[in-house]
């Protein structure tokens, strides 16, 4: 069982590594963040009063109670955002410790050296109520060293909210390994469980705005809700949702304990009669990504228009100087607090979107080390075609995306918001993002080029520029150094710098970037 | 399609390959002669892969000089790999797509192949297209691979164990198809541990172990070059005087000086059975010897290639 246990956590250290430091960091730049949002008590009064009585927040992130210290507020916002990063890692961790070991024969493996679908599945529990401990845990030390030192913070406090993140994790974790038993590849497993979280966040929005709160007993999303962290701090609410914990591991176990190799309950279509058109990579390319690109361009675009909807009072807050710090205040407080926020909105979607473009540059990387791209390659294409080809579909596909959310944005932003300008402002704030997404997708592609083996560092320009430019206003980092980070500048952005010189400054870096990764990858071995 | 004038299609001299302090290929070379099928072989690790890989531009050289179909694959990838058709050692492929749109993907993409020969051969491997990849087996994978390689209208096929998965009725299929590509004027590079399929396909072979060629030429030249086994049933009172003149001609005799095998031995049998292995030179006078010598139910074995390859298998593990 430790065998199995370690090899585990080996093949997935590096990723689970990085969610948990997300979860960390979020946990421990969140409350000082939302101490300084407000300039005094009245407009926190006031801006919790609002958020009390918006729909839109509501629906979002839940009730707010009174009286809205910076402890509620951080567990009301940052809260549900830290359970729902809690619910897709469990989603992707359930996954990999299940259906995937089924279809890399890591299972067939297993049992071939004496380990009993038993173990095999105890194991996978086991690994992912470990995980769930470990994420819950960060999320409760970083919060409570806040003890004392922030109002409304207290250890009870950090202590039920890491329990709420940790079950959110293990509920979901559960349902996943469950479900992936059921479902006939990995890639189903990972869509089904996406789509459960999808529905528990839906239940807990209908059950808050309704209100139904009975049907709050019915989400792992919503957790949060129920126990009410740094507020009432209901540990014994939690209680249906550790059973619910159990009871899924023992019906996934017995599952597995009754279920062949590769085997399914249900079925997806194996058989398909159609002929595929491709005459070059980038046509294969686009056949191979399109679905996940249709999936990334509906989230990114309903992103956008959740903050179109959510705009109109944080803007109102703005313009009426009761924002005045913390992550918000360092964003949009200024002259023009809707034109920034709408930057501010564009910004956090591009660092979405970054990251999936991201992934989808380092497919390349993946394909070489799978034996897919030696196919490619011996059909007569060049040694870059491979990387060019995901390179233009991305570029392309991501001006594509942020241009129908920057649509998607303004339309909604016209209907809640008043103004002249808001159609406008709030297109280009999202659109304005491209050269910043641009020059992330050539830093992955001299990654890709140049070290394969390295395909991680692909992603430190994201973490960095994103860190930079989202919270170097609230710790106080010098200007010069948040203008290096390639988010932000646009016409009126929230980077210092601003305006077409860092766009084209940003276009050129993607233009240098890209071709030095042309040139390189002629010049490699296949990874 | 034709190779002109039967030169070297595949040329490879003191190709050397190292990753890091590992020496993968160590001053190795190979030719192969246009329209020819070339068996390549060699322990596991011994560098068959690295080589394939590097004839097809798809691994830099260290060291050394190629030239594929009259090209340096390293200075013109595109245009070597143009005009081959590979089957890697693993295949995978992309598990969402049927096995006909991997097929037309690969067609599509190279925009020279032969789609009337790609539904037949479809149909003599018996497989099903339009199935998904993921719910292939390895030899369905592998078949898909095969069909896009020999209806692909190329010049020369690198095969890198090519019908491993495939059932013996494939390997059948298999093997008229590589003859049939020959016929037609095509190369073929043959890599794989299957010595009967390499001795049955093969004119001539190459045989490398830890980067380096052990030996290379005709399978008919070195099997000649290599020593036949004799067998035969030899009177028991005629072994001494047999043996000595076999070993006069240079002829090691097993257990020749044992104490069994002399005439004074207390055994009842009457014939002693004997196997020796001859050189191409004295065959003749051994088998003279042997008849001389009353020996009955003599047999001569020429070498195989298993006996050839086999003596170069003991390697270190790399």
């Amino acid at each position: 069982m430790s065998a199995l246990l370690q090899l585990f956590w080996r093949r997935n250290r590096s990723w689970m590594l990085a969610w948990i430091l997300i979860v960390g960091l979020l946990s421990a730049a969140g409350p000082p963040t939302y101490a300084a949002t407000y300039l005094t008590d009245q407009d926190r009064a006031a801006a919790t009063s609002a958020a009390q009585h918006n729909a839109a927040t509501t629906v979002l992130y839940g009730r707010l109670g009174s009286p809205g210290t910076p402890g509620q507020m951080f567990s009301w916002e940052l809260g549900t955002f830290l359970t729902l990063i809690a619910a897709v890692m469990a989603v992707l961790l359930a996954v990999s410790l299940t259906r995937r070991l089924d279809e890399d024969s890591t299972f067939e493996l297993g049992r071939g050296s004496g380990l009993s679908s038993r173990t095999l599945a105890v194991a996978a529990v086991a690994f992912l109520c470990a995980t769930g401990f470990v994420v819950g845990l960060a999320c409760t030390l970083a919060t409570g060293l806040y003890t004392g030192k922030i109002n409304g913070v207290d250890w009870a406090g950090a202590g039920v909210l890491g329990l709420v993140v940790a079950l959110t994790f293990t509920v979901t974790g559960m349902l996943t390994a469950l479900i992936a038993q059921l479902v006939p590849t990995s890639r189903a497993a990972a869509s089904t469980g996406g789509a459960l979280v999808a529905v528990g966040v839906v239940i807990r929005a209908v059950a808050d705005s309704g209100p139904i709160l009975w049907l709050r007993w019915l989400s792992p999303m919503a957790l949060r809700s129920v126990a009410d962290p740094f507020m009432l701090d209901r540990v014994m609410a939690l209680a249906p949702a550790l059973i619910e914990t159990v009871a899924l591991a023992c019906v996934a176990v017995a599952v597995a304990q009754h279920h062949d190799l590769n085997a399914s309950l249900l079925h997806s279509a194996s058989h398909r009669s159609s002929r595929l058109h491709v005459h070059t990579t980038y046509g294969l390319v686009w056949r191979l990504i399109k679905a996940r690109l249709y999936w990334t361009t509906a989230l990114v675009a309903m992103g956008g228009m959740g903050f179109a909807y959510l705009g109109s009072a944080t803007i109102d807050n703005a313009r009426t100087g009761r924002i005045g710090g913390g992550l918000l205040g360092a964003q949009i407080t200024g002259t023009d607090p809707g034109t920034k926020y709408f930057v501010y909105s564009g910004t956090v979607l591009a660092l979405v979107l970054s990251a999936v473009t991201v992934t989808l540059v380092t497919q390349t990387i993946r394909d070489e080390n799978s034996g897919l791209a030696e196919h490619i390659r011996s059909t007569g294409t060049r040694p870059s075609a491979l990387l060019k080809a995901y390179l233009l579909v991305t570029l392309a596909s991501s001006i594509l995306i942020l241009t129908l959310t920057g649509l998607a944005t303004a339309l909604v932003a016209t209907s809640v918001i008043p103004g002249d300008q808001v159609f406008g402002a709030a297109l280009h704030g999202v659109v304005d993002q491209w050269p910043a997404l641009a020059l992330v997708i050539a830093c992955a592609a001299v990654v890709t080029a140049a070290i394969p083996r390295a395909a991680w560092l692909a992603w430190l320009p994201l973490a960095i520029g994103g860190t930079l430019t989202m919270l170097g206003g609230v710790f106080r980092v010098p200007d010069r150094i948040i203008d290096l980070s390639m988010f932000g500048h646009t016409t009126s952005g929230v980077a210092p710098t601003t305006g077409a010189a860092p766009q084209l400054i940003l276009l050129c870096l993607t233009a240098a970037g890209i071709m030095l990764a042309l040139a390189r990858i002629g010049h490699r071995d296949l990874a | 399609m034709n190779f002109p004038d039967q030169s070297l299609a595949v040329e490879a001299n003191g190709l050397v390959k190292t990753f890091g302090s590992f020496r993968a290929l160590d001053g190795l070379h190979l030719g192969v002669r246009g329209g020819e099928v070339h068996g390549f072989l060699g322990p596991n690790g011994s560098g068959k892969s690295t080589a394939i890989r590097i004839l097809l531009g798809l691994y830099h050289r260290t060291a050394g000089s190629v030239r594929v179909l009259g090209l340096d694959p390293e200075e013109h990838p595109a245009e070597v790999t143009r005009r081959v058709s590979y089957v890697p050692g693993e295949v995978q492929l992309w598990p969402n797509l049927t096995g006909q749109e991997v097929l037309d993907a690969l067609a599509g993409m190279r925009g020279r192949y032969d789609p009337v020969a790609e539904r037949r051969l479809v149909d003599v491997f018996a497989l099903d297209p339009s199935r998904k990849v993921r719910t292939y087996s390895k030899g369905n994978r592998q078949k898909v691979i095969l069909v896009a390689a020999f209806a692909a209208r190329t010049d020369l096929l690198v095969l890198d164990e090519p019908t491993a998965g495939l059932d013996p009725l494939m390997e059948t299929v298999f093997s008229s198809e590589v003859r049939a590509a020959a016929a037609e004027g095509r190369t073929v590079l043959l890599s794989s541990h299957i010595l009967s399929e390499v001795d049955q396909l093969c004119e001539s072979v190459t045989i490398i172990k830890d980067g380096r060629v052990v030996e290379s030429g005709k399978v008919a030249q070195m099997r000649h070059l290599a020593s036949s086994t004799i067998t035969a049933a030899v009177p028991v009172g005629r072994r001494s005087a047999l043996f000595e003149s076999l070993i006069r001609l240079g002829i090691e005799v097993p257990g020749a000086f044992d104490p069994g095998t002399s005439e004074t031995s207390t055994s009842d049998a009457t014939v002693w059975p004997l196997t020796i292995r001859a050189s191409v030179a004295s065959v003749g006078a051994a088998l003279g010897e042997l008849l001389a010598a009353g020996a009955d139910s003599i047999t001569c074995t020429p070498a195989t290639l298993e006996d050839l390859f086999l003596r170069h298998y003991e390697v270190l593990a790399r």
